[in-house]
């Protein structure tokens, strides 16, 4: 029950209470009053008439007495009045029979009212002469006090309700702070360090608002001061000191990320930019002649805006990578002309009569079957053709793919087949808990099989079901299969499972009316399962992702983010969306043990992640020994071929 | 005869001590000498049971009402402070000063306690005819119809009331009245005359001392 409930009735209670003992008193004293206003009024005529009678009351003669006792009598109020002799006798004497009081019987036997007699002398002189009696009729009393009654308590009815609508405007008045409390705190439950803004006068809540403030302020500056060390430590060991741009590592890292992410499309184009006979230059100018050539290229190429994201990276004393994604073949061409022509004019500024010149060479993919191997040879070569021709143009071409053995249109069919006729192989791998080194889950990949039998290799099918928009379909096949082997009984009941999607997948309108229709039907299931994104599937289509895992968590699913930590706004999006874990990008620890930067790097993001309630697991864990390390930093699970090779699940 | 006793002479130690306290020895040797005289009443109405009755009465009441009239007159404004008090016996014995209405009062109590009825007494209201001046006798009935004997501080003789013209009655009272004929006692807060209910819980409050 809420506090403004218990309140609420807490105090209607009271009120009723004191409403009920403020009738209840009424009517007593108002019962008290009519009991003595009987006695007295009968006292007072007993008296009157006591003054009256003896000149009314000649020898014998009652007569005059009567008509003056029926005067009085006549007008109803008493229920007797009787005049006795000395000896004892009646000598006059007026009875008004019993009449219904016109009040309930309960009332009457409720609240009795005695009629009291009362009497006084009648005396000529010294002499005595008898006495009256008079007894009060205590209908007219009955009548007054059951008016009383409910004249009261209509009264106090309108009061009571009166109090009612006052009392549940107060309330709701005096506790709308603990309402803006209580919304702030339940956000800072949820991690989203919110500060409240109307601070409440009443003194406690006062203290309370400006504690919680405080507090989420602190949570958020901690949480803030641990992003800006993160990106430091990040920065640290992938950007190049002299230019400002990424180093060798740091444009390893990206190409990693994006190669790694297979299932998404990758559209863009890759710029090589070299200078030709540096090392002459270098000799015969001198090295700070040299390095400010290099300087002046990099600003140049640092001020060409090549579209959201693109890497610009030095990879080498004089060479300059520029990859920049989700561009149109025009943009790609035109982007390639920008860079060139930009440090052209560095060239004509900075060179002076020495022939050192430079090439520039610019591959288009679009988006399947890259091979990070392949598309660094073919830009290489077009590089060599540029700086041969001397001209300082770039020279632009189209990523040949390799050769595959079949034709596009048949590896739709293939891919087709092998779903329609369910040859779809699931295979696991397990992530292990660092501490408890028990599994904490598996994730599942789904594989094809040929018409032999034999696996096709991911690398080749995979880009193709990409270009041919069958991703999602491969995707929907394999949650079929996995809700099959989740069941009770099944070989991965109560296991919690997590499935790789693309942005393809998430908007898929068969796969998403599929799966929101199976968890409904099998929340306990549903519970169990975690849906994977790559970080760069996220940045690439945020608005669908955040639809999908809004519907997820609906049906009680989670959402992870993989290939974590290589995207500059990886921590915005964190406390934005609150993953349930991330899959910390395998560059920060294959063959990397030696490191300290992206150490440093990988604990500032378990101290971003800590208050965040928001779990980390290594990928591409090795060796043993790996483990040992991930302890000290804080990592929570990992992945990898230190487990073992992926397992089929049958 | 009626009923003996002497429950209203019966003064307890503590009631003795506070008269001490309040108005000194001489209050003491005044009380003392009233419960001797009521004592000597009571006893001597038992002895004379061959007397007729009415005769023994008139004895005693003319003995209780010299006893009472000694004591000297004075206001109530002047003795008490107040426009108008109503003293008790022992009040009024012991501080040695009362009015018209303390002499009625002591003198209707110890009567009372002589096992006289209080039918047949009445405190009565009268005006003193010469000076239009309130003041306040008891009236002592031999029987219910009778010419009643006036027991007054203005005298020491025991004269009826035919003789007494000075006098005019205007309203007269006593115990009886408070009681309600054939059925129970009716409350003392109804009661008609607060005076005489002040007074009452005043003696009752002395008896408890």
């Amino acid at each position: 029950m809420t506090l403004h409930r218990q309140l609420y009735w807490g105090a209607l209670f009271a009120f009723l209470l004191i409403l009920v003992a403020t009738e209840g008193i009424y009517i007593r004293n108002a019962h008290t009053y009519l009991q003595e206003q009987l006695s007295s009024h009968a006292q007072d005529a007993a008296t009157s008439l006591g003054v009256v009678l003896p000149t009314l009351l000649a020898d014998n003669d009652t007569a005059k007495a009567e008509l003056y006792i029926n005067a009085m009598f006549d007008r109803g109020y008493y229920q007797s009045i009787r005049v006795v002799n000395l000896k004892g006798e009646t000598l006059i004497e007026k009875d008004l029979a019993a009449t219904p009081s016109g009040v309930p019987a309960f009332f009457v036997k409720a609240f009795p009212l005695d009629a009291p007699k009362a009497e006084s002398l009648i005396s000529k002189g010294w002499r005595q002469m008898g006495r009256v009696v008079v007894q009060s009729h205590p209908n007219f009393a009955y009548k007054q006090l059951w008016r009383t009654l409910l004249e009261s308590i209509a009264g106090l009815v309108v009061l009571y309700l009166i109090s009612w609508l006052a009392l549940k405007r107060f309330l709701t008045l005096i506790l709308k702070p603990l309402n803006d409390i209580v919304a702030v705190a339940g956000d800072i439950s949820q991690r989203n360090f919110r500060l409240i803004d109307n601070v409440p006068k009443a003194m406690e809540l006062k203290s309370v608002v400006r504690a919680i403030n405080l507090m989420s302020e602190k949570l958020r500056g901690i949480i803030e001061f641990e992003i800006s060390q993160a990106l430091r430590f990040r920065d640290e060991s992938t950007k190049d000191v002299m230019t400002g741009l990424m180093n060798r590592r740091g444009y390893e890292q990206y190409m990693q990320s994006l190669i790694e992410d297979q299932k998404n499309q990758l559209t863009g184009a890759m710029y090589m930019l070299q200078v030709s006979s540096f090392q002459e230059y270098n000799k015969l100018n001198g090295f700070q002649k040299g390095d400010e050539l290099i300087k002046r290229i990099a600003e140049a190429i640092t001020a060409t805006d090549c579209g959201k994201d693109a890497l610009r990276a030095r990879i080498n004393g004089a060479t300059f990578m520029v990859v920049a994604s989700g561009l149109s073949r025009a943009e790609a061409l035109a982007l390639g002309e920008k860079l060139s022509s930009a440090v052209s004019t560095v060239f004509a500024e900075q060179v002076g009569e020495l022939t050192v010149t430079f090439g520039c060479g610019a591959v288009y993919f679009n988006g399947h079957g890259v091979s990070l191997k392949a598309l660094i040879s073919q830009c290489d070569m077009v590089t060599l053709q540029s700086t041969t021709a001397g001209n300082q143009q770039t020279v632009f071409a189209d990523f040949v793919e390799e050769e595959s053995v079949m034709g596009s249109q048949d590896w739709k069919s293939l891919i087709l087949d092998a779903i329609n006729n369910n040859r779809l192989a699931i295979f696991s791998q397990s992530v292990v808990g660092v501490r408890s080194g028990e599994a904490l889950q598996i994730e599942v990949v789904g594989r094809l099989r040929d018409t032999d039998g034999a696996m096709i290799p991911a690398q080749l099918f995979i880009p193709m079901a990409n270009r041919h928009k069958l991703t999602g379909t491969i995707d929907l096949a394999i949650i079929k299969r996995l809700f099959d082997k989740m069941r009770v009984g099944g070989s991965l009941a109560g296991v919690e499972v997590a499935i790789n999607t693309s942005t393809q997948s998430i908007s898929d309108p068969e796969l998403l009316s599929w799966l929101a229709t199976a968890m409904k039907k099998n929340p306990a299931i549903a519970r169990k399962m975690v849906f994977e994104i790559s970080e760069f599937g996220l940045t690439q289509d945020r608005e669908g992702i955040e639809r999908f895992i809004k519907m997820i968590r609906a049906a009680g699913a989670d959402f992870a983010v993989d290939n974590f930590g290589l995207h500059h706004s990886a921590f915005e999006y964190l406390q934005a969306l609150k993953p349930k874990y991330i899959k910390l990008s395998p560059v920060y620890f294959k063959g990397r043990d030696d490191d300290p930067s992206s150490q440093f790097f990988v604990s500032s993001v378990v101290s971003i992640t800590r208050p965040l309630d928001i779990k980390i697991i290594a990928l591409g864990i090795e060796k043993q020994e790996t483990l040992v390390l991930l302890r000290n930093l804080g990592v929570d699970g990992y992945q990898g071929y230190v487990n073992g090779e992926m397992l089929e699940i049958k | 005869m009626g009923a003996l006793g002497a429950g209203l002479v019966d003064f307890s130690p503590g009631l003795l001590t506070y008269v001490k306290t309040k108005w000194g020895g001489g209050a003491i040797d005044r009380l003392q000498s009233w419960r001797e005289r009521e004592l000597e009443v009571i006893k001597s109405r038992a002895d004379d049971a061959k007397k007729p009755e009415s005769a023994v009465a008139m004895e005693s009441l003319a003995y209780l009402n010299k006893f009472w009239n000694r004591i000297p007159y004075i206001s109530d404004y002047r003795h008490w402070g107040v426009e108008d008090y109503w003293a008790t016996p022992i009040e009024a014995l012991a501080s040695n000063g009362a009015d018209c209405e303390d002499y009625s009062i002591a003198k209707y109590f110890s009567i009372k306690e002589l096992g006289i009825k209080p039918e047949n007494l009445r405190i009565t209201y009268v005006l003193v005819r010469a000076t239009k001046q309130a003041h306040m006798v008891l009236a002592y009935y031999p029987t219910p119809d009778a010419d009643p004997y006036i027991l007054d501080n203005l005298t020491g003789r025991l004269l009826p009331a035919s003789e007494r013209d000075d006098l005019e009655p205007v309203y007269s009272f006593n115990d009886d009245e408070l009681w309600v004929t054939g059925q129970t006692q009716a409350s003392s807060k109804s009661s008609k005359i607060r005076s005489w209910n002040d007074l009452l819980e005043k003696m009752a409050a002395e008896k408890r001392l």
